[in-house]
């Protein structure tokens, strides 16, 4: 089967991914028309672990579960991002577009571990939340939460704290020495600062010039999912007209449509309509139109 | 498979080796104390809001992290509040450096701990009529209970509705309780420090005005003392200007 390669920032290594098939992709779609935050971590974290092997899944931080539906997005859906924006000052509205492959970019840019050293202590910690604390941070309502962030301490032995559980590192920060936790905070706040300078996206308004929306390097849990939304938002229609079409004109069968990508949808669309475009040239007859693109 | 108490062994191990010594005035020798940890400088930040005449959030905060990381157990109900202030100084200086940065200038920590480590013994008995009292500076102990049985609950249900004045009253007679080691009567103790904090109160309130004028003017000495301890120069372009330490949260962990 054909897999994605992702380069994973948190832990600096690349993993293989299976596509995004139509049926998924269709589900995400209506499941983003519910709008609720909580719902919306858990449909992308399923959905990774239909893609992702199962050992790759451990560690996964949010980062790098952006990274990886960048690449879905990219390769299955579309290499760019078009959003409809307002101008909230003139009410004008205006089209914003920019590639994948830059918020990628930017992505890799970002700061994603600090490594903090006092009197024979080091401390590891990553500036962003393991995808398996998200939803109990946001549930906290604190989507930033410090303590999680802690993968490793070297005081003589070096001790690895990937697989402890949220309330287990809680405990293991409360007995660090207070001293080696304002360095701590102090770094990791230098760190935040840097990737808050990034910006993955940045809307700026062609009426005003004003910045109207963007989203920094500094994500948490709330900002990538409302990143993620943006992703994968699709006018429901557009979803249920490609697949009308391609079964209807193109003749494929509901479960192939299913099983293949929106990007492969919409390339055996245009040679339909290459096609179509030639028969018509050739009989002279005008009468069949249909649209190049479904939207994603 | 996880093993969190193995990690908590090897941090308190580090903890055992980080020792930090601080001189303790009262006991004229330098005793060891463990780094505040995470947990104890969460209560600390906790005690940021807080009684502002009794401050009994930080008295109590302070006293629970002292007695669990000193390394003699059996002093700790000998400490006393100069000594808290000394520890709490050695304290800061670990987690900010020995500077104070000020409007009027950078002072440094370690003019106030120099001056804690030449007070001598303040202790004293005053007599009136057929009544004596042996007074002391009071023990970190005696405040931690006092604030603990009759404030505590009130502070942390935000129902200490007492007005300055009032406040202030009930601060005059809790620190004379404090002060107070011994009470004899024709030359008979009464054991007063078995007596619970609000039965001292009592007691107090029944002795003769002169006697408890007297113990005021100890609080007096003392109060002033405490301010000369922790008044230190700040320096800014040549200009010397004397500031006076405010031990509290914001000192210790700096909001």
């Amino acid at each position: 089967m054909f897999k994605l390669k992702v380069y994973l920032p948190s832990q600096k290594k690349f993993i293989y991914v299976k596509e995004l098939n139509y049926k998924t992709y269709r589900g995400l779609v209506k499941s983003l028309y519910v709008g609720d935050r909580l719902k919306t971590i858990e449909l992308f974290n399923f959905i990774l672990q239909e893609i992702v092997e199962v050992k790759e899944l451990e560690n996964l931080t949010i980062i790098d579960k952006l990274a990886i539906f960048l690449t879905i997005r990219e390769v299955c859906v579309s290499p760019d991002l078009n959003l409809k924006c307002t101008c909230p000052d003139t009410n004008a509205e205006f089209n914003y577009q920019t590639a994948i492959s830059d918020i990628q970019k930017t992505l890799d840019e970002l700061i994603t571990d600090v490594t903090v050293k006092t009197d024979n202590l080091i401390t590891k910690h990553s500036l962003f939340t393991d995808i398996k604390d998200e939803t109990i941070l946001l549930t906290e309502n604190n989507p930033d939460d410090f303590r999680t962030g802690i993968t490793e301490i070297i005081a003589e032995k070096v001790i690895n704290l990937d697989n402890y559980k949220f309330s287990e590192k809680k405990i293991i920060i409360e007995n660090l020495p207070a001293s080696h936790l304002l360095q701590a905070r102090l770094q990791i706040a230098q760190a935040k600062k840097y990737n808050s300078e990034k910006n993955l996206i940045k809307i700026v308004s062609p009426h005003t010039d004003k910045t109207i929306y963007k989203i920094t390097g500094n994500i948490d849990s709330t900002t990538l999912s409302e990143l993620l939304e943006y992703l994968f938002v699709e006018e429901l229609n557009n979803i249920y007209k490609a697949m009308y079409n391609v079964v209807t004109h193109c003749k494929f069968s509901a479960e192939y449509v299913d099983s293949i990508t929106p990007a492969e949808i919409q390339v055996y669309w245009n040679y339909f309509l290459e096609e179509s475009k030639k028969n018509n040239t050739t009989k002279n007859n005008p009468k069949t139109e249909h649209n190049a693109e479904f939207g994603f | 498979m996880n093993n969190i108490q193995n990690v908590l062994d090897i941090l308190k191990d580090y903890a055992n080796k980080n020792i930090l010594q601080v001189y303790i005035p009262s006991l004229k020798k330098e005793v060891g104390f463990r780094p505040i940890t995470g947990a104890q400088q969460k209560k600390l930040y906790d005690a940021g809001y807080d009684n502002l005449v009794f401050r009994t959030k930080f008295i109590i905060a302070t006293y629970e992290i002292i007695t669990e990381n000193c390394l003699e157990q059996d002093i700790t109900n000998e400490l006393n509040v100069l000594d808290r202030l000394a520890i709490l100084l050695a304290y800061r200086k670990t987690l900010h450096g020995d500077i104070i940065k000020s409007e009027y200038g950078d002072a440094v920590v370690t003019e106030s701990v120099n001056k804690l480590a030449k007070i001598q013994d303040l202790s004293r008995t005053i007599e009136y009529d057929k009544i004596k009292i042996d007074i002391e500076v009071p023990k970190i102990a005696e405040q931690y209970k006092h604030e603990k049985e009759i404030r505590y609950q009130q502070v942390l249900a935000k129902k200490d509705t007492k007005n300055f004045v009032e406040a202030l009253g009930d601060m005059y007679i809790g620190e004379t309780c404090k002060c107070v080691k011994e009470i004899y009567v024709e030359n008979s103790p009464i054991n007063f420090k078995q007596f619970t904090p609000q039965e001292q109160i009592a007691i107090i309130e029944t002795l003769p005005v002169n006697l408890i004028n007297k113990v005021g003017e100890f609080i007096k000495i003392l109060f002033n003392l405490n301010t000369e301890v922790l008044t230190v120069k700040a320096k800014k372009e040549d200009i010397e200007t004397s500031i006076v330490l405010d031990i509290n949260t914001e000192f210790l962990v700096e909001i």
